[in-house]
């Protein structure tokens, strides 16, 4: 009965759009794509931990990562 | 530079005084060209409701209504004014009419969606009354399955949804974006869950 009024909003629909829709391919809608994939963020990287310097690097849902340990 | 122009309609005697007397009482009374008709005026407002998301990247696949079929519907039926009513509006399926408690040509635009808002919501049973849908007549949960549900979504559902883009473009975090979205498709579920969409889904 909603064509009746042309109303539309449905979530998958939407999500769909967003990731696929290629107004929505630039990278300042990388973030986006990327939480509505679920993708894991970004921690790929130098980071400064307690133990020293920790590099990050991911390949496809798995990240590795090394640190050096300065004791 | 301010430039005036002069100018000055000769009336000639072929039109009777008392014609012409009558004719401009109908143009002060009714303001043909100056205001617009009852109707006229409650389209603006209904097309400033209808048109709140046409910026957003989600209209491309979002709409709250087809314009064409509200603004077909609204020349269609007969429109009026009783400020002596109490709710905001009224469709009386009997007369095919609307009453509105508020002449549209006298609100402001600070309301205007707010009576767009109202104009959509009895447009709304005036289509359902086109398509034979009569339950106007004895159940106000059924009557207001539809409206009710499509009221939510545009207030509570898309306003985060057109947060989540705009905080997509200000670079926000994809954790917050993915917050966004989770409260948009949980608002989304929300609205079947409305009084009257517990007994009656939208259909
Ligand atoms: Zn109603």
């Amino acid at each position: 009965m909603r064509e009746w009024f042309g109303f539309q909003a449905n979530p998958e629909q939407i999500k769909k759009m967003y990731l696929t829709n290629k107004a929505f391919s630039g990278t300042k809608w990388a973030r986006l794509r990327a939480a509505l994939k679920g993708e894991p963020l970004n921690w790929t990287g130098e980071w400064r931990t307690n133990w020293g310097m920790l590099s990050l690097s991911r390949s496809g849902a798995t990240v590795t990562g090394a640190y050096t340990h300065d004791r | 530079m301010f430039t005036s122009s002069r100018w000055r309609i000769t009336v000639r005697a072929l039109v009777p005084m008392s014609i012409l007397v009558s004719l401009l009482a109908g143009v002060t009374t009714q303001g043909i060209a100056a205001t617009p008709t009852i109707q006229g005026a409650a389209y603006g407002h209904l097309k400033n409701l209808m048109s709140q998301y046409d910026k957003a990247g989600f209209s491309r696949v979002v709409r709250i209504g087809n314009k064409a079929t509200y603004r077909t519907t609204l020349s269609s039926i007969n429109v009026k004014v009783d400020t002596s009513l109490k709710p905001l509006a009224v469709y009386d399926p009997n007369t095919k009419t609307i009453t509105f408690s508020k002449d549209p040509r006298k609100v402001t635009a600070s309301e205007s969606l707010a009576f767009g808002e109202t104009c959509w919501h009895e447009l709304t049973h005036a289509i359902e009354d086109a398509h034979g849908d009569i339950g106007l007549f004895d159940n106000a949960a059924y009557a207001e399955r539809n409206i009710d549900y499509m009221t939510h979504v545009a207030r509570v559902p898309l306003p985060i949804l057109q947060k989540m883009e705009k905080d997509a473009l200000r670079g926000v975090s994809a954790a917050k974006l993915e917050a966004r979205w989770r409260s948009f498709v949980r608002q989304i579920a929300a609205a079947s869950t409305l009084p009257s969409n517990r007994e009656y889904p939208p259909n």
